[in-house]
C-alpha cells in the first residue's frame, strides 16, 4: 500500500482518476479499500466526467463501474464553462495539454480531496500539493 | 405493523422543477400512483444499489486477501481525510 504524498492537507472524501477506476474495475484492493471505506464513513468519492468517459465503455460488461455510479455516495462532475476556463489556465501554466489529468487536478483542487491515481508523477506536475495516492 | 404494509413517515423533501413535473406527469397519466408511491419506489432502489456495491467491493476484498483489516482502514481513513 502506497502512503499518501503530502500528507497534512484537510480534505475529505476520494477523486479518483481513470488510473482508478481500472483499477476498481480490475479489484485491486487498494481501490477497493479505499472505495469501501470512503462510502462506508459517508464521504463522497467523486468521478470527475472526463475520466469516466476516458474508461466506460460497456457497463454490461464493467460491473463495479456501473455498481459506483449507481451508488448515492457517487458524484460525477461535469466540465462545465467554470470548470473548462479552470482546467485551461491550469495547462497553460504547466505546459501540458492532458485535459482529464487537468479535469481530475481541478475537480481535487475544488473539492480539497485526495486523489487515488495510477499516474502521481504527471498529477503532481500540474499541483504539487495534492494529496495523491498510486493505485 | 398491519400485515403487508409498512410503516410511513411523512418528510418533506426538495426535489429540481423538472423531476416534480416528470413525475407528475407520469401520475396524470396513469404511469405510477402517486408522487410518494414514485419517490418510495426510487429511495428502495437506491438502497438497493448501494447494498448491492457494498456487496460487490466485499466479494474484491474477500478475493484479494479477506475483509478488510484494522490496519488497512487506519490507511483508508488517513487517505480519505487528506494524510491527517
Amino acid at each position: 500500500m502506497g502512503r499518501p504524498d503530502h500528507p497534512g492537507r484537510h480534505v475529505s472524501g476520494l477523486v479518483l482518476d481513470v488510473g482508478a477506476l481500472i483499477a476498481l474495475e480490475r479489484e485491486q484492493r487498494p481501490a477497493l479499500l479505499l472505495v469501501k471505506r470512503a462510502l462506508t464513513a459517508g464521504n463522497p468519492v467523486v468521478v470527475p466526467a472526463t475520466a469516466l468517459a476516458q474508461v466506460a465503455r460497456d457497463l454490461r460488461r464493467q460491473v463495479r463501474l456501473a455498481r459506483l455510479l449507481r451508488h448515492t455516495g457517487c458524484l460525477v462532475t461535469p466540465l462545465d464553462r467554470v470548470v473548462g476556463l479552470r482546467i485551461g489556465r491550469l495547462l497553460a501554466a504547466s505546459g501540458t495539454s492532458d485535459v482529464v489529468d487537468a479535469h481530475v487536478v481541478t475537480v481535487a483542487q475544488v473539492l480539497r480531496m485526495a486523489v487515488l491515481t495510477s499516474d502521481v508523477g504527471d498529477l503532481r506536475a500540474l499541483d504539487p500539493d495534492l494529496v495523491l495516492v498510486a493505485v | 405493523m398491519v400485515l403487508g404494509m409498512a410503516h410511513t413517515q411523512k418528510v418533506t423533501v426538495t426535489l429540481p422543477i423538472d423531476q416534480v413535473a416528470a413525475i407528475r406527469d407520469l401520475v396524470r397519466d396513469g404511469s405510477t400512483a402517486s408522487v410518494s408511491g414514485f419517490v418510495t419506489a426510487a429511495v428502495a432502489l437506491a438502497l438497493e444499489d448501494r447494498l448491492a456495491f457494498e456487496e460487490l467491493l466485499d466479494e474484491g476484498l474477500q478475493k484479494t486477501g479477506g475483509p478488510m483489516t484494522p490496519q488497512e482502514q487506519r490507511w483508508a481513513d488517513q487517505i480519505i481525510r487528506g494524510g491527517t
